[in-house]
């Protein structure tokens, strides 16, 4: 057989590496990546935790991709490819996974962008309550309008304005007194104001004069939604542009 | 046995290149980024990279003209690496304005969703690799007989890669969300979440959940089966067969999620594509080198 790369032995025989997925764990290998695994975690839970205890479930969830990496590189036809792609190309496939790895386990997308999380639907909701938000204008011939941000803002998808509205629409909907009330109130003010203002370049004819945000709480298992009691949050009156 | 791509040739990857940037260039084509600069300053958070940014210089991305000129060059960046003029530096420099791009459109986002994330990934990875290439070439490192063709190589790494994805989600689910996430009727709730969080969604089929309830069935009971093609998805790395059948359960799932879940990200889809082998199959080269 050829030799497959002009890189490092692979510690197990050459043949071997060639049978179709056999299993043969190379200690050398797997000596690397648990030094890999134990820097991308330890790199994790500083970002994440700094010096505190280990979390469990960080560690848990490490472990469960030290096993799977493991097994991979213990697949004869995954060694035999791995050897064969020059040193480059292999460093840069590791440093490729252990970004994506360390984005997992830290699990705050937003900073370890774009090295994102994968967590869909991984968190049981315990509240079981479907929250969500309207936007009830009044436009300058007096007519009741709903608007939807996402018509005015294409450049997001609905479902991020959707978490963005509930990160600020949560707290902004707690009891006076709350910590953060205030803050998530101007907020919610400063996001109808851009709302209205992109809503009044796309419909000049007829501009809004008010715009109200509502919250919806409903817990569909006890309530029908036709009993469903909208909750208004706060409204601002929209002032007409000056004309240009 | 070989993994997928082995020899896979030029042409192809030049394909993937294309379709990966063309995916990339659509994405950006349609995204009215000048829209950023209407969004109060209250409501955008830094994400990624820019974080690192003072946050004056943060507030000058979000000036109309720097976001048509981002738009503008990110553009013609991507139409040089299609069209293959100064592939290296444009490959680098897509990279760099799509990554700007990508965390400024996120900025006023409450969550980083995933559209995109792989396929950005997937530019990322041909990148690296034709960094890669490079340097073997300096090394003089010459592919020998036998090995993966370079240009099968980072066909092989993005399939990796997006079978990891998916298996991160799995494990995710298994290890933090086990057994309340499949024995509380969870897709029921986020059916009836999606639906009715966006005032108008695509499809919202996720309201009529609860009117037919064969549907949340359906839905709770089909989670655990995509949860297992999720957690053993890089077994399509050494089966032919079993990425056919991920393909059969994933791409119902995916179109469902569009009308049920009101979620479709059909850019990571694209690469959907690596499923299937480039290159010869070369069953008796397997079987000649098994032998030897």
């Amino acid at each position: 057989m050829a030799e497959p790369g002009t890189l490092a032995p692979p510690a197990a025989p050459r043949r071997d590496r060639w049978r179709p997925d056999r299993w043969r764990p190379d200690r050398r290998l797997l000596g690397r990546l648990v030094v890999g695994w134990a820097g991308t975690l330890a790199a994790a839970h500083l970002f994440r935790y700094g010096l505190r205890l280990p979390n469990l479930l960080m560690v848990a969830e490490s472990l469960a991709y030290l096993a799977l990496f493991a097994g991979l590189l213990s697949l004869a036809s995954m060694r035999a490819w791995l050897f064969a792609i020059p040193a480059p190309h292999r460093v840069a496939l590791a440093g490729f996974v252990g970004l994506v790895t360390w984005g997992q386990l830290v699990v705050k997308s937003r900073d370890t962008f774009p090295f994102t999380a994968w967590t869909m639907y991984a968190r049981a909701e315990p509240r079981r309550l479907v929250e969500y938000y309207r936007y009830h204008g009044v436009d300058a011939q007096g007519r009741a309008v709903d608007v939807d941000p996402a018509d005015e803002f294409t450049f997001v998808n609905s479902a991020e304005i959707a978490s963005r509205v509930k990160y600020i629409g949560r707290p902004a909907t707690t009891p006076e007194g709350t910590a953060g009330r205030e803050e998530a109130r101007t907020r919610v003010r400063d996001l109808l104001t851009a709302v209205a203002a992109a809503y009044n370049r796309s419909h000049p004819d007829a501009p809004l004069r008010s715009l109200e945000f509502v919250h919806y709480a409903w817990d569909y298992r006890t309530q029908p939604l036709a009993e469903v009691v909208p909750s208004p949050v706060l409204s601002i009156q929209v002032t007409p542009e000056p004309a240009r | 046995m070989r993994l997928p791509h082995w020899d896979a040739s030029p042409d192809a990857l030049r394909l993937v290149r294309r379709l990966v940037f063309a995916t990339w260039f659509l994405r950006v084509a349609f995204k009215p980024l000048e829209q950023l600069a209407l969004i109060p300053a209250s409501l955008l958070q830094p994400v990624g990279p820019l974080a690192l940014l003072p946050a004056p210089l943060e507030q000058l991305l979000h000036a109309v003209p720097f976001l048509y000129a981002l738009k503008a060059a990110t553009l013609l960046a991507f139409a040089l690496v299609i069209a293959g003029v100064a592939l290296r530096p444009m490959m680098v420099a897509s990279c760099v304005l799509m990554t700007v791009f990508a965390c400024l459109w996120r900025s006023f986002a409450g969550h980083m969703d995933h559209e995109s994330v792989l396929i950005l990934f997937a530019g990322y990875l041909l990148t690296s690799f034709e960094l890669a290439d490079a340097r073997a070439e300096r090394n003089g490192e010459v592919p020998a007989p036998g090995a993966p063709t370079r240009a099968g190589i980072p066909l092989t790494a993005i399939l990796a890669v997006v079978c990891l994805a998916y298996t991160m989600v799995g494990v995710f689910r298994t290890v933090r969300g086990t057994p309340e996430v499949f024995t509380t009727n969870s897709l029921t709730f986020w059916a009836l979440r999606n639906a009715y969080e966006t005032a108008e969604p695509a499809w919202g089929w996720g309201k009529y959940v609860l009117q037919y309830p064969w549907l949340g069935r359906m839905l709770d009971g089909g989670f655990p089966v995509i949860t297992l093609f999720e957690l053993t998805a890089l077994t399509a790395l050494f089966s032919r067969w079993y990425r056919y059948t991920f393909l059969l359960v994933m791409l119902p799932f995916h179109v469902l999620s569009l009308f049920v879940l009101d979620v479709f990200f059909w850019e990571n889809m694209v690469l959907y594509v690596l499923f299937f082998e480039f290159g010869r199959r070369g069953v008796h080269q397997d079987r000649s080198l098994a032998l030897r």
